[in-house]
């Protein structure tokens, strides 16, 4: 039994919680985190089950409009990915309107860690539907009006990510982010009403009309994989927002750190220099 | 375009690379987040990770 009490506190060494709730003590997970995640973690094998082997195939006196075939099954992982990276932009909209607003930082770091994951979504739509575009168009790629919007898309919140990078001052790289975050979102309609506005060879909306155009299962494990996709960005950022936050406080120390070592140069630095000035004015 | 999809024998090769990828490029994010959320973790005080 320990009795040593001179330690560091218990919470320090093992982490709380029990068994499998129990998280890392110097983690980005907590208790409820960690149940979210088991709970996620069920749901992605259900999704994974209802969308590769429940669900059947596009094709037969069942098909939709478009009869994608096996090929529908790619659906189910694009569209979710595709909604989860239009969420991800929109909080880093909603946190950079509010740091504008508010100047708090955690508006700040939420829209950072938002748009990083935006990022990673974005990026894994433009993967599965170049899959997709691949045995349906047979091109891997096509300067198509979605493509090439959600293309710009990723392109603007990778500068975004540059920018925060590229700007040391966290107050003045939180107010241009802002300023970025806030201009970078004007697109994201773009991207969803370019299949509408202009003559494209992407489909048009499956599901966000009164007719959708698929049904039964299909339509189950599109909706159900659209849930897990919005869970999974919940996941994500809750980690990735804890991260920004932890970087933000080693920052923020650092600048302490830093000014502490500056001020302690220049008192260090002071009598010497007052001593000189003061040995020309006496010679004068 | 259902012509088109039927010529192709392997669409089941497209779909699993689709998802293998995702959850590959996920998976491998979360582990980076975590890790590197325990490296950054470890130098913040606890009083000062408010979700602990």
């Amino acid at each position: 039994m320990n009795t040593d009490t001179s330690g560091p506190p218990p919470d320090r060494e093992t982490g709380s919680g029990a068994g499998l709730l129990r998280v890392h003590p110097d983690g980005t997970a907590s208790p409820g985190s960690r149940i979210f995640g088991l709970v996620l973690v069920v749901a992605i094998g259900l999704f994974l089950a209802l969308a590769l082997a429940i669900s059947p195939p596009d094709s037969g006196s069942q098909a939709s409009e478009n009869e994608m075939g096996e090929m529908v099954r790619i659906m189910y992982i694009h569209v979710p990915v595709a909604n989860a990276c239009y969420l991800a932009f929109l909080v880093t909209a909603v946190g950079s309107a509010m740091y504008l607003w508010k100047k708090t930082e955690g508006w700040d770091l939420l829209a950072a860690a938002s748009a990083e994951v935006g990022v990673l979504f974005t990026a894994l739509t433009l993967i599965t539907g170049s899959i997709w575009g691949h045995i349906a168009w047979g091109t891997w790629w096509e300067w198509d009006a979605r493509l090439t919007s959600t293309l710009l898309m990723l392109v603007v919140y990778l500068g975004y990510l540059a920018l925060r990078r590229a700007v040391l001052d966290p107050v003045v790289r939180a107010k241009r982010a802002a300023i970025v975050g806030l201009i970078a979102f004007a697109n994201v309609p773009i991207v969803h009403y370019s299949v509408n506005w202009w003559r494209s060879l992407h489909q048009q909306s499956t599901i966000s009309r009164f007719d959708p155009t698929i049904d039964g299962l299909k339509l189950l494990a599109l909706l159900f994989g659209m849930l897990v996709g919005v869970a999974l960005y919940v996941w994500l950022m809750i980690h990735r927002f804890r991260l920004q936050y932890a970087e933000a406080q080693l920052e923020s120390k650092g600048l302490d750190v830093a000014l502490a070592e500056r001020r302690a140069e220049a008192a260090a630095d002071g009598a010497p220099r007052g001593g000189s000035l003061v040995g020309p004015k006496g010679t004068n | 375009m259902a012509l088109l999809l039927a010529s192709q024998p392997n669409e089941w090769a497209y779909v699993a690379s689709a998802y293998g990828i995702v959850i590959a490029a996920i998976a491998i994010y979360a582990a980076w987040t975590i890790v590197r959320g325990r490296k950054v973790g470890r130098q913040v005080p606890p009083e000062r990770r408010r979700w602990m």
